[in-house]
């Protein structure tokens, strides 16, 4: 399989809003991400996980190195890569279905068949009948099934996910996950996905990659060799546990 | 009940709980009706005060009074003139201040450098008393319809841009990264974030504006005019017809009350998120 996301030698400093004090929040990652592939990034809070992630879209300036899409580098957004940020990230003023549709209008417009394909979204994502409802009116987990919605339906080749469940109470988190692998499985997009649920990383993730502490450098990447299709026997299985006291084990020794 | 439930059936059932006493109207309508209590309790006042002659009737005139004198006035084309005039003036003021507001506002909340060049002079602006304008903007103008039209803009003005300018600041940094990653150009930015997340910031300030315009439509109206509810009231109360005063104030009072009203009708139509 040929390489989708190719990150090298990166760098990226890091400043918040006016003048607060730059930060290294990444320095020297490497990282190879192939078609298809369903890739999770973990490791300790605050290490540049969703840094590097905002750069691969293309949110933020690169002071080294080069990440590669497609085998050329970027130079910002491109609607080649779609986001599912953290959650309170629909716009409050638009119902679920102009959230849903907001990266389409932006660009092609909404022509039948672009709504027929939304339509299917919705079903695929379990909002039918919540398509006029404001995001307020949602509970978390409805939210990001919006949120998720939203980045699919502009078809992006990669996904891109900020902790997406990370807000969802536990029930609701663990049908999310098994849903977007049949999401994953129905779409065969690229994912990348950012979490701090080292239990969801293995069971997602045909790899795992491990971060070192701030700055951020490539630590550690766990194969999974876990059989798809996944379910939550699976999530709770001794082949599983394994693989996330490993993982845990890679986080929490000292470098 | 489904039998294969196995459960004993609860009391309650439904969504309708039949057995509990319906809530009382004056619990319902609790706010409204002890405002209204309020409000014809100070009514009953001043008609006891003049009636008894605590108040000279000559100077305060008494609710009846002025009652007796609304249905005379409300109904003559005179008094109607007059009415259109001021209401003319303050919508094409508001309009024009809110135009105005807005699209001054935005860019100076959005861009950083027109940001820090432009606060502090709006900032001094605002802070002198907008009547002290009155004089040099007759200077400027003349006395006339554009004149009260240009001192109900200058009213409501500043309250929309400064508005508009903390709308445009404040705008969520996780809605400007939606945008941004969906490849929204500079203009579809400000369209489908910018504008939209500051329409709360505006309402709150057209809110201030109403009360302010109506402030300078009357003063102007003392000063420059031949016409209007502010020259109506200035011309009765300097003849000692006080109902006739009353009523024109009355008036403004329920203007005020339903220019807010709206805008509150809006923000919860529109803005409920």
């Amino acid at each position: 399989m040929p390489n989708k996301i190719a990150v090298r030698d990166l760098a990226i400093i890091y400043r918040g809003r006016h003048d607060h004090e730059p930060v290294l929040a990444c320095n020297g990652v490497d990282l190879e991400v192939e078609e298809g592939a369903f890739v999770s990034i973990v490791g300790p809070s605050g290490c540049g996980k969703t840094t590097l992630l905002y750069a691969i879209d293309g949110l933020l300036p690169i002071n080294q190195g080069e990440i590669c899409v497609n085998g050329n580098p970027i130079h910002g957004p491109g609607i080649d890569r779609a986001m599912v940020f953290q959650s309170a990230s629909l716009l409050p003023w638009r119902t679920v279905w102009s959230n849903i549709t907001y990266g389409v209008r932006l660009h092609e417009g909404l022509d039948r068949e672009r709504v027929e394909k939304v339509e299917s979204l919705i079903d695929m994502v379990g909002l039918r009948g919540f398509e006029k409802r404001y995001p307020s009116e949602l509970s978390g987990g409805m939210q990001q099934r919006a949120n998720l919605a939203r980045a699919l339906a502009v078809d992006p080749d990669i996904l891109l996910l900020d902790e997406p469940f990370a807000s969802v109470d536990a029930q609701t988190r663990e049908k999310l996950q098994v849903e977007l692998t049949h999401i994953w499985a129905r779409t065969r997009k690229t994912m990348v996905f950012v979490t701090h649920d080292i239990g969801e990383a293995v069971f997602l993730s045909d790899r795992v990659v491990v971060f070192s502490a701030r700055p951020a450098r490539v630590r550690e990447i766990v194969d999974i060799r876990v059989p798809r299709p996944r379910s939550l026997e699976t999530k709770h299985s001794p082949l599983v546990q394994d693989y996330v006291r490993q993982v845990w084990n890679l986080i929490e020794s000292p470098n | 009940m489904p039998a294969s439930s196995g459960q004993r059936a609860s009391a309650i059932e439904s969504k309708s709980f039949p057995n509990l006493p319906p809530v009382h109207w004056t619990e319902r309508y609790f706010r409204l009706v002890w405002g209204a209590v309020g409000i014809v309790g100070c009514l009953l006042l001043w008609q006891l005060g003049s009636s008894t002659g605590v108040f000279d009737p000559l100077f305060v005139s008494s609710p009846l009074e002025v009652l007796r004198t609304a249905v005379r006035l409300l109904p003559s084309p005179e008094f109607l003139g007059h009415l259109f005039i001021t209401s003319q003036c303050l919508f094409l003021g508001l309009s024009i201040a809110l135009v105005v507001g807005v699209f001054v506002g935005l860019p100076i909340g959005w861009f950083p450098r027109l940001n820090a060049t432009f606060e502090p002079v709006i900032a001094a602006v605002y802070g002198v008393p907008y009547i002290a304008f009155l004089p040099v903007i007759i200077m400027w103008t003349g006395i006339g319809m554009t004149s009260r039209v240009i001192i109900v803009f200058w009213s409501a003005v500043f309250p929309l841009i400064i508005n508009s300018i903390q709308g445009a600041r404040g705008v969520d940094d996780n809605f400007l990264r939606v945008g941004r990653s969906f490849s929204a150009t500079n203009f579809q930015m400000f369209l489908t974030i910018t504008l939209p997340s500051s329409v709360p910031y505006i309402l709150a300030g057209l809110r201030t504006s109403i009360g302010r315009a109506i402030v300078g439509v009357v003063v102007a109206e003392f000063f420059m005019s031949s016409k209007g509810l502010g020259y109506f009231i200035n011309l009765k109360a300097n003849a000692l017809e006080m109902a006739p005063a009353f009523v024109a104030i009355v008036l403004l009072a329920l203007f005020g009350i339903a220019l807010v009203s709206l805008v509150t009708y809006i923000e919860n139509r529109f803005c409920n998120w």
